[in-house]
This record gives C-alpha cells, structure tokens and sequence, in this order.
C-alpha cells in the first residue's frame, strides 16, 4: 500500500466529464451521483460493473480490488473521483467519446492518488461546468436546471487550447 | 478516463471545503413591539 508522501492545503483541481442520467448529473463509467451543495465523497464496494455480451464478458467502468469501503480511493484499486491534470489531456480523451458529455473543472481534496495525467480522489465537487465544447452545449439541452443546482458557474470553454 | 498509474498518494486538507453553502435565509424585519406612551409624571 502507498503511504501519503506530502500534505497540501489548497484543493487541487482537475478537469473531467460527466453524463446526465435521469436528469441528474452522474459520473461517467459508473452510475453514482453527484449530489449538490455537499462534499461528494468516494466509495468502493470492491466489485466490478460487469455484463455479458453473448459470451463475451464486458467490463464497465474501472477495475476494481475488494478492500474496506472508508479507505477509498486505494493506489491499488481504481476507485476514486477521476479527473485529468489538464484540459489538454481530457480534449484528448474525448476525441473518442460520444457528444452530449458535460465537461468542466472539479474540485478534489482528502485522499489523493497522484496518477501519470490526472488523479483519483477521496472527496470532490465541480468547479465550474462548460457551457459548451465536444459537440454540447447547455442551451440545447434541458441540463440547465441539473446542473444549476450545484450552484457554480457555467461558462464555454476557452476556444483554443494549448 | 484513463488516468494512468499512481504515481504517489497526497493528501489535500483544504482550510475551508470548497462547497457552495446555501444561501442564508432572509429574516424579516421584526416590528417593534407595541409599548403604549407613557403619560408624563409631574414631578
């Protein structure tokens, strides 16, 4: 197990995606919502989110060790608040994703799994969300309200990344 | 996301959370209470 080597006191911020389900906003890979106006804070029962294709088994969303549920996010697991380290690595990322995804800046603190491009976090809330960018925009869907309620702004993405 | 492998585990404790809080409700203004006028006492 990885110990923590440093103690910061500014949250980090990351850049990630979410989807929404039910009219709600959920994260990306795995069904869990992200609730407003409150630390959001990671879980990990240990399984992973699998389904059968024919014979095939499909694995959905991160992989995933069993181990104590307060613990996470576990360096050895994939549990955690996902986020990239930077705009440039999430655009990257979504080249080969569907649109309709909700893009933005989030907040992370607590335990933190420092990764290669972005991070995986024990506690989490959005920053601020893009109105617009990967073929979506906030005014041609009804995630106004959704997103609204998280009480943080909504402003496009900057054009040109570099 | 694919983030990678970890690298190192760190620990964020910010001072305050960065959560929006609520908007604090607005109290009406309490009316003074009533308090009949006193008559003036002579000396």
């Amino acid at each position: 197990m990885m110990d923590v080597s440093d103690t910061y006191i500014l949250p980090i911020v990351g850049y990630r995606v979410w989807v929404l389900r039910d009219g709600k906003l959920s994260s990306y890979a795995v069904d869990n919502f992200w609730t407003p106006k409150k630390a959001n804070v990671a879980q990990c029962g240990g399984y992973e989110r699998v389904k059968f294709w024919g014979s095939h088994k499909i694995q959905l969303g991160p992989k995933l060790i069993p181990h104590a549920d307060y613990v996470a996010p576990l360096a050895e697991c994939g549990c955690g608040f996902y986020a990239f380290k930077t705009l440039p690595y999430l655009t990257e990322w979504l080249e080969h994703r569907e649109p309709n995804l909700v893009i933005g800046e989030v907040y992370l603190w607590g335990k933190i799994v420092d990764c290669e491009y972005g991070y995986r976090a024990q506690y989490a809330y959005p920053k601020q969300f893009f109105s617009n960018g990967n073929g979506y925009s906030v005014a041609d869907n009804n995630s106004t309200s959704a997103l609204r309620e998280f009480n943080v702004p909504i402003e496009p993405m900057a054009e040109r990344v570099t | 996301m694919n983030v990678g492998e970890p690298q190192r585990v760190i620990e964020v404790v910010p001072l305050h959370e960065p959560v929006p809080s609520e908007p604090r409700p607005v109290e009406p203004e309490k009316e003074p209470a009533y308090e009949p006028e006193k008559e003036p006492v002579e000396p």
